[in-house]
């Protein structure tokens, strides 16, 4: 199957990064020049995982007589290996990168948690996890794809940070994971936006999953907390349709000098979204965010009224005005 | 520009005369590095509102695609070009 979808290249592979840079006189990412350690290593996990991305198959493939029942099986494996959640669907061309072809039938989507509660501690404590969130679906992605591989018989491709040709977005709406935001990023009732991908593709016989809808995107029409958070002014008023799906796209221009050309990493706009309690009701997750909101109000953005007190938790918050974060944040590392 | 539906649509494109043709062929991702600072003769964007498509090229240089996100602005693209 040959992929029609257009991905954005990562690092200087990517066009309008690199003209961003032209014309502001900049011969690199500042960020990526930047020694963090804990970071790196994350980054040098998954680039290790790499070459086991695909393999030898079993030459007996297992007998599925009931994909429900298999389908159930992956999704254990996944949860167990540290998944948040798993999903499964038909492979299309419009989930695979322009001109790839990959000859399989199924994907499975993998997402792994990113501790919300790191939003409270600090720009590296932010890109840390969000790393070591992308490592760890790196590891579920290789060992499942390996166990359809080898222990079921069935040919199967790992994409994650050290090399994917999967289109995320689309996929994650296909398997029911949430709505897409109008911060750009996919909503999960449990996981709001804190969360990262792996994917298997697989001709392993599997039962699919189907799009949930729980408002999302209506609710988005009227939030804005994202929009009037974003320092870069990138999350735009308007939006596109796709096939029934309102798609509020970001003007990564207005991104880049933001999430690129600082020390610093940019989550905000996820870190300010209310479905990391709003479907799932987590009362300690919505004391977070009130903390959150809080330190947005002090750097002088737009917040929500707060309706009833806030609860101070047991989370580390740098000083009055939150964690160190004078305008922008967090120190941004680019996906490979 | 408007939609036939009364959206905003905006196409806008930059540099010399328009060419008779644009370029041929894009540029492989790999060779984007290659000449970071590379710059373009022509820009095309469009925003139906938002920038959904952008593209630039100069005289014997491929595509350089900047974004692209499909939608529903292609079809009534299509539509206005008659």
């Amino acid at each position: 199957m040959i992929g029609n979808s257009w991905i954005r290249e990562q690092g200087m592979q990517d066009a309008l990064l690199c003209a961003s840079l032209r014309d502001r006189n900049m011969d690199d990412v500042p960020l990526w020049q930047r020694k963090f350690p804990a970071r790196d290593a994350m980054m040098a996990h998954w680039d290790s995982l790499t070459p086991l991305r695909d393999g030898l198959v079993k030459p007996e493939p297992v007998d599925v007589t009931d994909p429900a029942t298999m389908s159930a099986e992956i999704k254990r494996r996944g949860i167990e290996l540290g998944g948040a959640d798993v999903g499964m669907t038909a492979l299309k061309p419009e989930f695979i990168e322009l001109g790839v072809d990959l000859p399989h039938k199924n994907v499975i989507a993998v997402i792994v948690y990113e501790d919300y509660a790191q939003a409270l501690v600090g720009p590296d404590e932010v890109d840390l996890e969000a790393m070591t969130a992308y490592a760890k679906c790196a590891d579920i992605s290789t060992e499942l794809a390996r166990y359809i591989r080898e222990e079921l018989g069935y040919p199967a491709i790992a994409h994650h940070n050290g090399s994917f040709q999967i289109q995320a977005i689309p996929v994650f709406q296909e398997v029911g994971f949430g709505e897409l935001g109008r911060h750009g990023s996919l909503i999960h009732p449990e996981l709001g936006a804190n969360f990262r991908p792996g994917f298997i593709t697989t001709d392993l016989p599997v039962a699919y999953d189907t799009p949930r809808n729980f408002g999302i995107q209506d609710y988005c029409m009227t939030c804005n907390l994202c929009r009037n958070n974003c320092p870069g002014d990138a999350i735009p008023d308007d939006h596109i349709v796709t096939d029934g799906v309102k798609r509020w796209l970001t003007d990564i221009e207005k991104c880049y000098p933001i999430s690129r050309f600082r020390e610093s990493y940019c989550h905000i706009c996820v870190d300010v979204c209310p479905y990391i309690w709003k479907e799932n009701g987590d009362d300690e997750k919505r004391s977070m965010f009130r903390d959150y909101m809080k330190i947005r109000k002090v750097e002088g953005y737009k917040t929500p009224r707060a309706r009833t007190p806030i609860r101070h938790r047991n989370v580390q918050i740098n000083g009055a005005t939150g964690p160190s974060m004078p305008t922008p944040i967090r120190p941004i590392r680019r996906r490979r | 520009m408007e939609t036939p539906d009364g959206l905003p649509f905006d196409i806008r494109i930059t540099g010399p005369d328009l060419p008779a043709a644009i370029a041929p062929s894009m540029i492989l991702p790999s060779d984007i590095p290659k000449d970071p600072k590379w710059r373009e003769t022509y820009h095309l964007s469009v925003a139906p509102p938002n920038v959904a498509f952008e593209m630039t090229w100069g005289p014997g240089d491929p595509l350089r695609i900047l974004n692209f996100s499909r939608g529903d602005w292609e079809a009534q693209l299509l539509e206005m070009a008659g």
